[in-house]
């Protein structure tokens, strides 16, 4: 359908920038070799602005000519972690846009199945993150720190409020530099470049404690599988959980 | 005796429960609460083992007034007692919780004076957290056989989930074993429950007026008694049926007592038998399965080398290959290889598209098992050979892989012909052909 050209978009980063490299591959009917937030790359460059009222066009095209369930997939997948997910979205609305609905059923076409892999991983590590967060006790406050693959902190944001609807906590996103934070009354994200944590008090090495000794008792050793733990709870999750610490 | 030795000691009480979950019920706190509960159940991490932890899964008491010999808190054992108050429970949960360590808690009991004593000790600890702490978090309760009605309808009043153990599975084991308890001891309390639930269960609950949510569960202690996994498998699907529960656990039998009766200590723990049985459960609950069709009177137990699906499907060439174009989805759960998850997606996919095994392969199916049982727009996949060593090496579990390796060098001592891949493989296959034809 589109020509290949060997040309590298290049954009801000952000959810709108990504669909204004939409809006250029469809205006210029061309498909770019890469799409990157950066311009690390031997290919030619083009830098594509970011525009509110493109980015609008775009968003607005896909509610009407495919739906709104594939909108939340290419927003699902701008969150992931993975290197190539901006090629693979302008893919899947291209595919979209020509075959509207299909795309909901097509699940295993080569534009459709890998965006449907991605939002699956993106869910799977979301779920992850709300079992393996690990709250410290600072007295006035709950605070979590978490280095996903994915940027799944808005997704597990509503989870950890509806559950502590009482309670001051913080969620903090080291690799992305992201906070979420919580008080009986508000709730924002903010940009945290550094955290600064207190000394942690008797209390809290109390329960930690008394958590580390739960965790040890539970296993049965006649039965003791690394593989089988790993399986579940890989460990790159270990860092910040504190029955590994 | 402060609290780090009770917990040490009532959760190793504790932990041959295998029952773990956090499932059944969807619920979020008032603003002036703390808690939720998520369908789906929510692990929090994983033991050493293995194992999902999602609740607290303690004791109240090991202090318990009954001598059932396969039980490590049996009266006659000589080990360290500890009862936990209600209150240090409650609190131990919440700040537990609060650290997102769990979903909520799973509270048992040896039974401290008796039954009805018991509960109501237990009851207390789920009412401080319930009404003082205004706890919405997951609550599973044990309810103890022989205990009073009124007190296990006020139990369950504030658990998410309760549970009897059926412990062993048959009335015989029972009686030679669990000298106090009996089948009906252990059935009348179950039947209770299903007909509480029946009546006040709700899967969006409030905590103090719904009976159970999330349903019931049960356990049996595998290996410690000759039972059959056909007969095991026969009472799961009853008890399903009859009791409505959401979850029969298998717990494999750790040798932690020396007792004549019992398997000797050096038994090693039957976990391939235990993984078994789930599979078989799996396939009662989720994929159409009859007890019968698993397992009969001339072949009692599950195989040790394949998968009870696996299994059946070797036995049943007739209803091969299929095609995924075409095929029902019960027929498609049936296939080895394809799970609930699969064939949903199949199911998706081919109204779509018409699904090749390259489109089977980007929507996530594994097609090493399956290839050999399914066709695509009616062509097998290409390079499929069909034979019976070929089949034998896709269908065999890693496990039973490693399991016949293992038992090679066991009956074995010879280096070269360990180290000769070659020989092995053979020497497997062939124990596999004996064991799927009947002759093992």
């Amino acid at each position: 359908m589109s020509d290949r050209a060997d040309v590298t978009y290049c954009y801000d980063g952000t959810f709108d920038g990504l669909l204004c490299c939409v809006f250029e591959a469809f205006d210029k009917k061309e498909t770019p070799v890469e799409i990157r937030d950066d311009d690390l790359t031997l290919f030619a460059v083009r830098h594509i602005e970011t525009d509110g009222v493109k980015a609008e066009r775009v968003l607005n095209g896909i509610r009407k000519k495919i739906g709104g369930r594939a909108f939340d997939n290419v927003r699902l997948t701008f969150l992931s972690g993975f290197a190539a997910k901006e090629l693979a979205v302008l893919k899947y609305l291209r595919y979209g846009f020509r075959y509207g609905r299909k795309i909901y059923t097509a699940v295993a076409n080569e534009a459709v199945a890998p965006i449907m892999a991605t939002v699956k991983s993106v869910y799977n590590e979301a779920h992850k993150m709300k079992e393996f967060v690990r709250f410290t006790d600072y007295g006035s406050s709950l605070v979590s720190v978490i280095e996903p693959t994915h940027n799944v902190l808005p997704l597990i944001a509503d989870h950890f409020c509806d559950r502590l609807p009482q309670e001051t906590f913080m969620i903090y996103d080291k690799g992305r530099g992201v906070a979420f934070v919580h008080a009986p009354d508000t709730q924002q994200f903010v940009t945290l470049d550094e955290l600064q944590l207190p000394p942690t008090s008797e209390e809290e090495k109390k329960f930690r404690k008394l958590w580390k000794l739960f965790y040890d008792t539970v296993e049965i050793k006649e039965r003791h599988s690394d593989r089988g733990r790993m399986n579940h709870c890989p460990k790159h999750y270990w860092r910040h959980m504190t029955e590994f610490q | 005796m402060d609290v780090f030795d009770k917990l040490k000691i009532l959760t190793d009480a504790a932990k041959y429960d295998a029952a773990c979950t956090s499932s059944g019920v969807n619920r979020t706190a008032p603003k002036d609460g703390i808690g939720s509960a998520a369908s789906c159940g929510i692990c929090h991490t994983f033991a050493g083992d293995g194992r999902c932890i999602s609740l607290l899964k303690i004791l109240m008491s090991n202090a318990c007034i009954y001598d059932c010999k396969y039980c490590v808190n049996r009266k006659s054992n000589d080990t360290p007692r500890a009862t936990f108050t209600p209150k240090e429970i409650a609190d131990l949960t919440i700040n537990f919780y609060r650290r997102n360590y769990i979903e909520g808690l799973f509270l048992s009991s040896g039974v401290i004076g008796s039954p009805t004593r018991t509960v109501e000790l237990m009851t207390e600890a789920l009412r401080i957290l319930r009404d003082e702490y205004k706890f919405y978090g997951y609550i599973h309760a044990k309810a103890i056989p022989g205990a009073d009605k009124d007190a296990l309808a006020l139990l369950g009043s504030y658990a998410d989930r309760m549970s009897v153990n059926i412990e062993l599975p048959s009335a015989d084991s029972l009686g030679l074993l669990a000298p106090e308890k009996s089948k009906q001891s252990i059935l009348d309390p179950m039947g209770f429950i299903r007909n509480n639930i029946a009546t006040k269960g709700r899967e969006l609950s409030i905590p103090g007026k719904h009976f159970a949510p999330a349903g019931q569960s049960t356990q049996m202690i595998i290996g410690a008694t000759p039972e059959t996994d056909c007969k095991i498998l026969r009472l799961s699907e009853g008890l399903y049926n009859k009791y409505k529960l959401k979850r029969v656990f298998y717990s494999a039998y750790v040798p932690v007592v020396e007792n004549s009766l019992l398997p000797t200590p050096d038994t090693p723990t039957p976990l391939l038998r235990e993984h078994r049985l789930y599979q078989a459960d799996w396939l009662l609950r989720y994929y159409g399965f009859t007890a019968d069709e698993i397992l009969d009177e001339a072949h009692p137990e599950l195989n040790r080398y394949v998968d009870p699906k696996c299994n059946w499907a070797i036995n049943h060439p007739e209803q091969f290959p299929v095609e995924v174009n075409t095929a029902p989805y019960e027929m498609l759960l049936r296939v080895p290889g394809i799970g609930v998850t699969s064939a949903k997606r199949i199911v998706r996919a081919r109204r779509g598209e018409k699904l090749t095994f390259d489109g089977l392969k980007r929507i996530g199916v594994v097609l090493k098992r399956a290839q050999y049982f399914i066709t695509c727009v009616g062509k097998y996949r290409e390079g499929v050979m069909i034979t019976s060593k070929s089949l034998l090496t896709a269908l065999l579990s890693d496990s039973a892989k490693i399991d016949l390796g293992r038992s090679r060098q066991l009956s074995m001592f010879d280096r070269d012909l360990l180290e000769a891949g070659e020989i092995k493989a053979q020497v497997t296959g062939e124990e596999v052909v004996k064991c799927l034809t009947g002759q093992m």
